[in-house]
């Protein structure tokens, strides 16, 4: 008898278990938001609200292509340059009327894919660790963005772009980032979830030598999947440069491992094979709750990112309690 | 301790994981001075209970554990030590930068005063214990990495004396070693019997067992079936013990109409892997190749299915010739390839099972690279009943399945683009009996509907009752085709190991074109 009543009791211990890991992106968020509106209750107005999400649009987006990089067992350290360079070029191709926005917007974005193609194209011909390839290109690209300019920014003076990327409001309501990241975010989710593509990813993260003698070709997808990242650096760039009216050859030097920070909070593996879109926007969405909450308090930067770094060791250590429990 | 008393005693002991049960109320005794050997398939339960012998699983509460009457709780490996139980795994646990001395002694720091290594008391404690082994030719000073894993054993057997160990655990011990090294570690075996030590002594070699053992103890699907006097039974006992149900129907073979040549290899080489490699697969036959490790049939296979660089010879398929550089070229010329190691290179294990099913079904072209799941999923629902893959649903992760299960999943995500050649790579190592005869009746099925196999196999048995005709390869080298009726275990034995430069003749066994 007492046996019987000893196995459920383990069941369900292992069943909350599993909850709470599956769940523990969402719970570190709650408890986060409780924390925050119980000693400012001014944290919960809407206003505030929207503006966490504004202020975390660009790391979301740049983190949602961290994370197909990042579930296919890579990284990509050089988000932030291409940014940079993104929002420079942009800056400096409507300097002046010397081209219209779109076209302009056009070439950037092909651009920012070309430099993500390089990264992915040069892992996988030279067989290098992506690390180590975004690592240089890391530099590459802020050197690119910096000589264009020589270091000074470049003011962006058309209003429209600044309303479309940056402070403008749908309704006088929504901040357009916040609209931009939730058409990227499902389209994210849609790719990862539902095509061919996201397949092959979390196929090659999980096992590379299986989705090869499936007939996977992994090296067409490594690429594609680091060109995409590149795109949606690109629009963490656009962002950045219409929030801060200009192209600055200096910006984004935390966006790669902000985004990378939102996509382990989130739940996605190191390891590779195993991630989640909605983890991601669940990770971002701590570091942003964390940030917005403690500056209302009046903590300063400093404080901010050594809670960041707690948090962060906190929430990968209560996977690994959960996981060896089971 | 008197000879013939109880060392050891399990009383009741149960180990549930989530969502199974690995042993359910074992109660066994293990005497001073004998070899008692734990038998059973894959999945009865034997590593659970060596696990929790040696401390690294906790048994459910209501089981007992005895040693020499008094009861005992190990909460880790360590307690285990303690307690005088000592355990040779499967893989040896030495570290190979150190010398067989230091290895030796490594566990036994707390007899050692002061700071300082003491190499010469190292040395002679090691020296002395391999002696004691009849092991002196293994000098304390080398290092481990230099060892043959026969000697790594002797080792490790060392280790465990000196610590005045009681009761030894062995887990396969002869598995990766030598007939010769076996026979030597069968009489250091009988030697620490001879001392009164208890050996708990878990092998699939039925044989071997019957050789050593004094009593036998037989797990299935994590229950006691009984322990028996090695005096009292027979080898076909302890199958139908180990098995539940007579044999005679493992090795099922399924006639069926043997028609044109589809796969069709001529003189193939790659580099100096393998050379002048000739055969040709019939529709509906099963085409075995047997030989011994390293007689390179895995790379031929690898060779077949784009995985390995051709350097000389052809391969036709059905007339045409085709020369893979490739694994996805080989797909599409509907070329199915169910690899050796299913961990490795034939399952993603963090996806579920229905993703794994659809891995090579989910790249025919659609539009925008849409995948419709639902009726993936359909798809996978229905593999899994066909191959009976036991899950609770196929939303199931693969690294929670049993090695049976996952090989009928290996295998499932080959059937839905009905591949003309299906390559079988071991397509039964480390699976339970029951899901051997599924997969065998399987490929038979698959031969009936016209498929031709290619099949190597290291089990004899296995690869006679199943094959139609066997190719034998030694070091690269083909050395026969032996036709159904020509072939022995005695003479695909003698092809794969003799040694003559050319075999005496080379019989194609082939049938009339």
């Amino acid at each position: 008898m007492t046996q019987t009543q000893d196995k459920t009791g383990q069941t369900s211990r292992s069943t909350i278990g599993k909850l709470i890991i599956q769940y523990r992106t969402i719970l570190i968020l709650v408890a986060l938001m409780t924390v925050f509106s119980l000693l400012k209750p001014v944290f919960l107005n809407p206003l505030n609200l929207l503006a966490i999400i504004k202020n975390m649009s660009y790391v979301l987006i740049a983190g949602l292509g961290m994370t197909f990089i990042i579930t296919l067992g890579g990284l990509d350290l050089s988000v932030g340059s291409i940014a940079a360079v993104v929002g420079v070029a942009f800056a400096m191709l409507i300097r002046g009327g010397f081209m219209p926005a779109i076209p302009a917007l056009l070439i950037v974005m092909i651009g920012a894919m070309l430099l993500g193609f390089i990264n992915g194209f040069v892992s996988v011909k030279g067989k290098i660790e992506p690390f180590l390839v975004t690592l240089a290109t890391m530099y590459i690209y802020r050197g690119i963005a910096l000589m264009l300019t020589t270091g000074r920014p470049v003011p962006i003076v058309i209003a429209n772009f600044a309303d479309l990327f940056g402070n403008g409001k749908l309704f006088n309501l929504i901040p357009s980032p916040a609209i931009i990241s939730l058409v990227v975010l499902l389209v994210s989710w849609f790719l990862f979830r539902h095509t061919k593509f996201g397949f092959y990813v979390r196929s090659i993260g999980g096992n590379p030598e299986a989705a090869r003698v499936a007939g996977i070709d992994i090296s067409r997808v490594k690429i594609a999947a680091y060109t995409m990242s590149g795109l949606f650096a690109c629009i963490s760039g656009l962002i950045l440069s219409a929030l801060m009216n200009g192209g600055l050859p200096n910006v984004g030097s935390d966006l790669a491992l902000d985004s990378i920070s939102g996509v382990i909070l989130g739940g996605t593996a190191i390891s590779g094979g195993v991630g989640s879109i909605f983890g991601t926007l669940g990770g971002c969405l701590i570091m942003a709750v964390l940030n917005n909450g403690m500056s209302l308090m009046g903590a300063q930067y400093h404080v901010q990112i050594f809670v960041k770094g707690l948090v962060i060791i906190l929430a990968v250590l209560m996977d690994n309690a959960f996981k060896s429990r089971q | 301790m008197n000879l013939g008393e109880d060392i050891l005693e399990l009383r009741h002991i149960s180990k549930t994981f989530p969502g199974m049960v690995a042993l359910k109320n074992i109660n066994m005794a293990v005497k001073v001075g004998e070899v008692h050997a734990l038998l059973g398939e894959n999945g009865a339960g034997k590593s659970t209970l060596i696990k929790i012998l040696s401390g690294y699983h906790q048994p459910d509460k209501g089981g007992e554990m005895l040693i020499a009457g008094r009861p005992v709780t190990f909460r880790n490996p360590k307690d285990a030590m303690e307690a005088s139980i000592h355990t040779i795994y499967q893989e040896l646990t030495l570290c190979p930068h150190m010398t067989v001395a230091e290895n030796i002694v490594l566990d036994k720091q707390d007899q050692f005063k002061g700071f300082l290594q003491r190499r010469h008391e190292y040395q002679a404690i090691a020296a002395r214990a391999l002696e004691d082994l009849g092991q002196s030719e293994i000098d304390p000073n080398w290092l481990v990495k230099d060892l043959s894993i026969a000697q790594q054993q002797v080792v490790e057997i060392a280790k465990a004396v000196t610590s005045k160990v009681k009761i030894v655990l062995m887990d396969e011990p002869t598995s990766s070693i030598s007939q010769n090294d076996a026979d030597r570690l069968m009489d250091i075996i009988r030697g620490l019997r001879a001392n009164g030590v208890a050996i708990i002594y878990i092998s699939h070699r039925l044989h071997e067992i019957g050789g050593i053992a004094d009593r036998i103890t037989v797990l299935r699907d994590g229950e006691l079936v009984g322990t028996v006097s090695n005096s009292d039974v027979t080898e076909k006992d302890l199958i139908t013990m180990m098995v539940g149900r007579e044999l005679k129907n493992v090795y099922p073979k399924r006639e069926v109409p043997i028609g044109d040549v589809v796969l069709r290899v001529e003189n193939l080489a790659s580099g100096e892997l393998f050379k002048g490699i000739s055969f040709d697969v019939h529709k509906g036959e099963i085409f075995g190749i047997g030989g011994l490790v390293g007689s390179m049939r895995t790379q031929t296979l690898e060779a077949l299915f784009g995985m390995r660089p051709i350097t000389d010879g052809k391969i036709f398929l059905n007339g045409e010739e085709f020369h893979p550089t490739n694994p996805r070229q080989a797909i599409k010329h509907r070329i199915a390839f169910v690899t050796e190691d299913r961990k490795k290179t034939g399952l993603v294990l963090c996806l579920p099972v229905y993703e794994n099913i659809n891995m090579v079904n989910a790249q025919q072209p659609s539009f925008a690279g849409y995948l419709n799941w639902s009726k993936l999923k359909a798809v996978a629902e229905s593999h899994r009943r066909t191959l009976n893959i036991r899950v609770s649903s196929i939303e199931q992760i693969v690294s929670s399945l049993s090695g049976g299960n996952q090989q009928k999943v290996a295998l499932a995500k080959w059937l839905d683009f009905s591949p003309e050649v299906i390559i079988f790579d071991e397509p039964t190592r480390g699976i339970d009996i029951g899901a051997k005869t599924e997969i065998y009746l399987f490929m038979g099925e698959l031969a009936a509907r016209g498929t031709a196999i290619v099949m190597v196999s290291s089990e004899l048995p296995e690869l006679i009752s199943v094959a139609d005709r066997i190719m034998v390869m030694q070091e690269g080298r083909m050395k026969g085709i032996l036709s159904k009726e020509e072939t022995t275990q005695e003479r695909v034995m003698s092809l794969a190991t003799q040694k003559a430069q050319q075999p005496s003749h080379i019989s194609t066994g082939g049938y009339r074109e």
